[in-house]
C-alpha cells in the first residue's frame, strides 16, 4: 500500500472512475469496517454483503461525501445503513447478534473486564432491549427513525427506551 | 485512553485490545472506545487490516470489482433504486424475459388494431371484443413475467434470498404498468361515451389477482389458462343469441353489479395472496414452466 493519496483525494479519483483508487480505499477501510459490522451482526455472509454494498455505493456516488468530517465516519454511515438493509431482508437475523453468539472464554471475560471500567459495567447491566437502543442511537449514530426500523419497534419506544437507558446508566455511574 | 485523542495522535490502541476487538472478545464499553478512536486514527485502522483474514478481504474485493464492472443502471433502474428497491431486485426486474418484448409489442399491435378497427366500425361487437380481450393481456403478461422460462437470470433469481412473493409482486407490477398504460391508450380510441372504454380494467385486476392467489396452490400457467379460458367462455356463452346492439350490457361482468363483484373478487384474491405469501416458491414456479 504505497499509495499516499488522502481518502478525500481518493474519492475525487473515484468520481473520475479510477478503479485503482477504489482498491486503495478498500484496502484502507475494509478490515475495520468488517470488524465493526461484525460487532453489530454475527452473520458473516450478511456482513460481507453489506461491505460489498458499501463500496459499490461509494463507487457510484463518491460525491455523497461532502467534505465535512472524516471519510472513515462517512463510510461507516453508509456501511451501517447497508447492514440495516440486509437485516431487513432477513428478519430472522438480529442486530447485535454478535454479542450473544460469540462464546467468550472465562479468561477473556476477566481480561475484558479489566478494560471495561465502570461505564462497561453500566452498559452491560442494561437489558438487551435498552442496550440495542443505546447501541443503535448513541454508538452507531442512527436517527430515532432508523433505529426504530432496524429494531422493528415504534419510534416512541426507541425514545422511551433510550430515556430509560440513560436514567439507568446515570444511576449505575452515580 | 488519552483524555482527548486528536487525529494522528501519538496514542494508539494496545495490540492486545485490538485483537480482542477483532475477535469479538472485548467488552462493550472498550469496544465502543476502540470504535471512537478508529474514526480518527489511520494507523490503528491499518493495524486492524493486518489482523483481518486476507482471503475474505480478497473475496469481497473481487465481488465489488465484478459489480463495479457491470453496466451502469439505466434511468428507469436508477429511479427504482432511488425509491428504495434493492439492487439485486432491480437486476431481476431489469432482465427482460425474452418473451416480454415480444408480447408487449403484441399487446400494442393487437390493441391498436382493435382500436383502429373500431374507429371505422365502432360497432358494438368490436367494442365488446376489445373489452373481453383486453383483460387477457395483463394476465398473459404477468404470467409470462413470473414464469420467465427463458430468463437468463433464472439461476441467479432462484439463488437470491428474495422472498418469492415479493418477486411475484415486483414482476407483476413491472409488467402491469406498461400493459395497462398501453391498453388504456387503446381504450381512448374507442369512440364510446361514459365508462364503457374502461370496463375491462376491473376484469383485468380480478383475473390477475385471482391468478396470483390460486398460483400459491397450483402452477401459475395452468391457473392463467383456466381463468382466462373461463372469462372468454363465459363471455361467449352469455352473449350467444343476444341482440348484437346490446352485447356489452348482455355480459354480466360489464354491468355495475358485475363490476362491483369483480372489485370484491380482486380485493379478496389480493388478500388471499398476501396471506399465503409464504407459499410462493419461485423455484417451483420455474420448474413448472
Amino acid at each position: 500500500m504505497g499509495d499516499q493519496r488522502s481518502d478525500e483525494i481518493l474519492l475525487v479519483a473515484i468520481g473520475e472512475h479510477d478503479q485503482g483508487a477504489l482498491n486503495v480505499l478498500y484496502h484502507r477501510h475494509a478490515a475495520w469496517l468488517t470488524a465493526r459490522l461484525t460487532h453489530r451482526c454475527g452473520d458473516a455472509d450478511l456482513v460481507d454483503q453489506a461491505l460489498q454494498d458499501t463500496f459499490v455505493a461509494v463507487w457510484r456516488k463518491p460525491a455523497g461525501y461532502r467534505g465535512s468530517g472524516v471519510v472513515a465516519a462517512w463510510l461507516w454511515g453508509i456501511a451501517v445503513r447497508r447492514l440495516i438493509d440486509q437485516l431487513r431482508r432477513r428478519p430472522t437475523i438480529a442486530y447485535l447478534a454478535a454479542a450473544e453468539t460469540i462464546v467468550v472464554s472465562a479468561e477473556d471475560e476477566v481480561l475484558a473486564g479489566l478494560h471495561a471500567g465502570e461505564l462497561g459495567g453500566a452498559l452491560d447491566r442494561l437489558s438487551p432491549e435498552l442496550l440495542s437502543v443505546v447501541q443503535a442511537t448513541v454508538l452507531d449514530g442512527l436517527s430515532t427513525r432508523e433505529a426504530a426500523r432496524l429494531l422493528r419497534i415504534p419510534t416512541g419506544t426507541v425514545k422511551s427506551r433510550s430515556a430509560r437507558a440513560r436514567a439507568q446508566m446515570r444511576e449505575a455511574l452515580a | 485512553m488519552s483524555p482527548n485523542p486528536t487525529p494522528n495522535s501519538t496514542w494508539h490502541i494496545d495490540p492486545e485490545v485490538l485483537t480482542g476487538y477483532v475477535t469479538g472478545t472485548l467488552g462493550r464499553a472498550p469496544a465502543a472506545s476502540v470504535e471512537a478512536h478508529l474514526m480518527t486514527c489511520p494507523s490503528c485502522r491499518a493495524a486492524i487490516a493486518h489482523l483481518a483474514v486476507p482471503d475474505r478481504l480478497a473475496r469481497n474485493l473481487a465481488a465489488i470489482t465484478a459489480r463495479v464492472d457491470q453496466p451502469r443502471l439505466n434511468p428507469m433502474e436508477r429511479l427504482l433504486e432511488r425509491i428504495g428497491v434493492s439492487e439485486h431486485l432491480i437486476r431481476v426486474l431489469a432482465v427482460t424475459p425474452s418473451e416480454r418484448g415480444t408480447w408487449l409489442t403484441g399487446v400494442a399491435v393487437a390493441l391498436l388494431i382493435v382500436g383502429a378497427a373500431d374507429l371505422f366500425s365502432s360497432s358494438e361487437r368490436t367494442v365488446f371484443m376489445f373489452l373481453v380481450a383486453a383483460p387477457l393481456l395483463p394476465l398473459a403478461g404477468v404470467t409470462a413475467a413470473i414464469t420467465f422460462r427463458h430468463d437468463p437470470l433464472r439461476e441467479l433469481v432462484v439463488a437470491v434470498p428474495t422472498p418469492g412473493f415479493k418477486l411475484f409482486l415486483m414482476r407483476s407490477l413491472a409488467v402491469l404498468t406498461p400493459t395497462i398504460a398501453v391498453a388504456a391508450g387503446a381504450s381512448l380510441l374507442v369512440p364510446r361515451q361514459g365508462w364503457e372504454p374502461v370496463l375491462w380494467l376491473l376484469p383485468s385486476f380480478g383475473l390477475v389477482a385471482s391468478t396470483l392467489a390460486l398460483s400459491s396452490w397450483f402452477p401459475i400457467r395452468a391457473v392463467a389458462w383456466m381463468l382466462g379460458g373461463m372469462w372468454v367462455l363465459a363471455a361467449t356463452i352469455t352473449v350467444r343469441g343476444a341482440p348484437s346492439a346490446n352485447l356489452i350490457e348482455g355480459y354480466a361482468a360489464f354491468r355495475p353489479a358485475g363490476q362491483l363483484t369483480l372489485l370484491v373478487v380482486s380485493l379478496l384474491a389480493g388478500t388471499v395472496a398476501v396471506l399465503r405469501r409464504d407459499s410462493f416458491d419461485l423455484v417451483d414456479v420455474g420448474r413448472t414452466s
